[in-house]
């Protein structure tokens, strides 16, 4: 099974095929799945660079997704499950944080804004219809799965391209908790094979988000 | 001809700076201790669990070779002597299978935290990009095992919402691997 099912069957499950449609259609004159955007070193020593710049938004605007996903998780009364709903609060927890570390690395440069609203393409395209369409634990449980899995894929895509090793440290500081979280969900939730969990002994590194995902 | 040289030449990524061909062999060399560490553990672990260990194990194996390949010839193709002199008595006092998962989790963790630091220092892309792919699989084996050795949810964040992007002398779970402590042998 592809790790990047959240964006090639996953939500199908869920939110229906047309839905992938905005995953996976041509966006001509757009960066494509799996191409980094051309890595530009930063103006100044201070800031983060143009590239740094949308990959750290992108990331802050996700993290900002998924707490809103999990509290909206909390909320919904249908999970009964003792290990999602531990791991809610926690994973909730470790998304703010990151949400304020990412803002961190925004704002060193000036005039930059700090990121708190929800990336709106998967959240209209993807998460919003996908949470609206959810009826069952397991329903909830293999959202929030491919959810995990598709940020901790963006930080391994957005590390390999930006441009300082203070950064790329920084965003994989992050991108090895989103996997955790991944594992933990896909052993303790999902209850993944090995062989599901762990495709291949590397991380995938192409973007897994649908190319108007990335913020500029 | 040349034209087409020179735009070849432009494509291609640039040859790895002297500290990042060292810290492939350094990574090769941790990777290999791993193989080893596990070997050794795999002993005390018991039905599906020996799976798992062999599973990692084999992971940590292509880690290894991955690295060797970037290490422009520094890689020795052998263990991390310090590493391993440094776990063998751990390894030599594990009694059961849970102490057994819970000494591999650890030894997982430090390996994260390793990597992170270590991307804090390399600028060859081929280096680090390895090490940004290699990172969140040695995560998610902490996390598999830690779930085998049923911690508790906090417990699997034993440096909280961040991998600790710190090393040290390998005594401190919360730290991984120095080069200078763990030198390639």
């Amino acid at each position: 099974m592809e790790r990047r099912r959240f964006l090639q069957w996953g939500t199908a499950a869920i939110v229906g095929t047309a839905v992938l449609g905005a995953c996976t259609g041509d966006n001509s004159g757009k960066a494509r799945p799996g191409q980094p955007p051309t890595t530009a070193a930063p103006d100044t020593s201070s800031g983060a660079g143009p590239t740094d710049l949308t990959l750290a938004k992108t990331a802050a605007s996700l993290e900002a997704l998924l707490i809103d996903a999990y509290k909206q998780l909390m909320d919904s009364h249908i999970v009964t499950s003792s290990a999602l709903l531990t791991y809610t609060n926690l994973f909730l927890d470790h998304h703010n944080q990151h949400l304020a570390a990412l803002n961190g690395i925004i704002t060193t440069t000036a005039g930059q804004a700090a990121v708190s609203d929800p990336n709106a393409v998967m959240k209209n395209q993807i998460v919003k219809p996908a949470l609206d369409a959810a009826q069952t634990q397991d329903d909830f449980a293999h959202l929030f799965f491919t959810l995990e899995d598709a940020i901790a894929q963006t930080y391994v895509y957005a590390s390999t391209a930006m441009s300082r090793p203070d950064l790329r440290s920084s965003m994989m500081s992050i991108g090895g908790i989103e996997a955790r979280h991944r594992a933990l969900l896909g052993v303790q939730v999902e209850q993944l094979r090995l062989d599901d969990l762990f495709p291949s002994a590397f991380a995938r590194a192409d973007n897994p988000l649908p190319p108007d995902a990335l913020l500029t | 001809m040349a034209r087409l040289e020179a735009f070849s030449h432009w494509f291609q990524t640039p040859t790895p700076v002297p500290f990042d061909t060292d810290y492939a062999a350094f990574a090769e060399s941790l990777e290999l201790a791993m193989v080893a560490l596990y070997n050794d553990t795999l002993l005390k672990l018991t039905g599906e669990n020996v799976a798992t260990g062999a599973r990692f194990r084999d992971h940590h194996q292509e880690h290894a070779q991955a690295y060797a390949s970037l290490a422009a010839g520094k890689a020795k193709g052998a263990a991390n002597y310090a590493l391993v002199l440094t776990k063998t008595p751990a390894v030599q006092a594990l009694t059961d299978e849970p102490s057994a998962l819970s000494f591999l989790v650890t030894l997982e963790n430090q390996m994260a935290e390793t990597y992170a630091y270590g991307l804090g220092l390399l600028t060859s892309p081929d280096v680090y990009r390895r090490v940004v792919t290699t990172l969140p699989v040695e995560s998610e084996h902490a996390a598999v095992l830690g779930t085998v050795a049923q911690l508790g949810p906090a417990d699997h964040f034993i440096t909280g919402p961040f991998e600790n992007a710190s090393v040290g002398d390998g005594s401190d779970p919360r730290r991984g691997f120095d080069m200078t402590a763990f030198p390639v042998s």
